[in-house]
């Protein structure tokens, strides 16, 4: 509960960046399977209830979906969680989507995920990434979710009035580090145009 | 008299570029046929590779080259299909996605065709094909039922009208299977005529 705390001034801060300098409102951009629930996994929750692949990402190795008991996350519900899992002990791994919109300028794009660390597995780390047309725009691998919870972490990226990937597709890449696995429940992008008062 | 037949050969050209801007074109899908992937082995129940060239799949889906075992009338093309979701002891769906190079004009009826198909020795209980953009559902179908070890031809058909939402974003086409079954697929094709 306290790393929920200690997260929250951040993000209001990151989102106090769309809202507090214009009222514009955000728009969310769409992601294919943002709560990677769409793939159906019959098996009961748990730690061997996980297959590799994603419907809508391109995954590494040792990557997919998981359907995660109240061992892994107390908190979880009866029938379990759906997540992203990414890596293990033997390979890090990662899950990657280029979404349908482009990068513009003077805007403000602020990607946030519900990052996990399960109670019965390490958690050695993770990157969130930001990119367009390939480069990295924006990164963040500061969370550090207790063992069996999720903390929500927000990566912003201000585009300014000539941004270097102007037009290019957005994507999202969230990466394993090290030798455990780090668990994604939730990713959510927002751009919000940035006004002239602002600037 | 004259004048008209100097004017008849105007007159068809125009007439004929009105019918050639209502043909509809094809959009080139990669591997659309799913016979890009050459399996050696013999067709039949154990004849599957996971996953496929120009695919991006879900959790399990992949190649697959049946038998008279599985499809007693043959396939619709060739002699691969893309399975989704296992069908024998599964305990997940499968999905297979591709961005196309086209993007969403104004004005246009899309045209999504494929071949879905229920295995004969294992059991189907549904799919779900849909034409995206943008990652937004522009249209979808799951109502066909194919009776066992036959396929069916599904027509999505999307019209853009004037002002779409999605205009300028790239085409996708994401088929999954729904349920503990598995969903066979063949022959992708998808069509842009103007409206």
């Amino acid at each position: 509960m306290r790393r929920y705390l200690l997260a929250l001034p951040l993000v209001l801060e990151l989102l106090g960046m769309a809202f507090a300098q214009g009222n514009v409102t955000p728009v969310s951009i769409p992601i294919l399977n943002p709560t990677f629930d769409g793939d159906g996994l019959s098996c009961g929750a748990g730690a061997n209830c996980c297959e590799n692949g994603a419907t809508g990402w391109l995954c590494g190795p040792n990557s997919g979906v998981a359907k995660f008991s109240t061992v892994q996350y107390p908190a979880a519900p009866p029938d379990g969680i759906f997540v992203a899992a990414i890596g293990d002990s033997s390979v890090t791994g990662s899950i990657l989507q280029t979404l349908g919109a482009n990068v513009e300028a003077n805007t403000t794009y602020i990607l946030t995920l519900s990052v996990g660390a399960r109670a019965d597995y390490p958690f050695t780390g993770y990157q969130a990434v930001l990119l367009a047309g390939n480069v990295p725009l924006a990164s963040r691998n500061a969370a550090t979710p207790v063992g069996g919870t999720f903390v929500t972490d927000a990566v912003a990226y201000e585009s300014g009035a000539n941004p270097p990937q102007l037009g290019q597709p957005l994507q999202i890449l969230v990466r394993s580090m090290g030798t455990g696995q780090v668990n994604i429940a939730a990713v959510k992008l927002t751009a919000t145009p940035v006004t002239e008062n602002q600037q | 008299m004259r004048r008209y037949l100097l004017l008849s050969p105007i007159a068809l050209a125009l007439v004929g570029t009105v019918f050639a801007q209502k043909t509809a074109t094809t959009i080139p899908i990669v591997n659309p046929g799913f016979e890009d992937d050459v399996l050696a082995c013999g067709a039949g129940v154990d004849c599957d590779a996971s996953p496929l060239t120009g695919w991006l799949c879900g959790p399990d889906a992949g190649v697959f080259k049946p038998s008279t075992a599985q499809f007693p009338n043959g396939i619709p093309g060739g002699t691969n299909v893309a399975y989704l979701g296992r069908g024998l002891n599964t305990i997940q769906t499968g999905s297979i996605l591709q961005v196309v190079g086209a993007t969403v004009q104004a004005n246009t009826t899309y045209t999504l065709k494929l071949s879905v198909g229920a295995r004969a020795d294992v059991g189907f209980t549904g799919y779900s094909a849909a034409l995206l953009a943008g990652n937004v559902t522009l249209a979808y179908d799951n109502s066909l039922a194919p009776a066992p070890g036959t396929f069916l031809t599904d027509a999505i058909v999307y019209n853009s009208g004037a002002a779409p939402p999605q205009l300028g974003q790239r085409l996708q086409i994401l088929v999954r299977s729904v349920g503990t079954g598995q969903v066979d697929i063949d022959n992708v094709s998808l069509t842009a005529a103007p409206e």
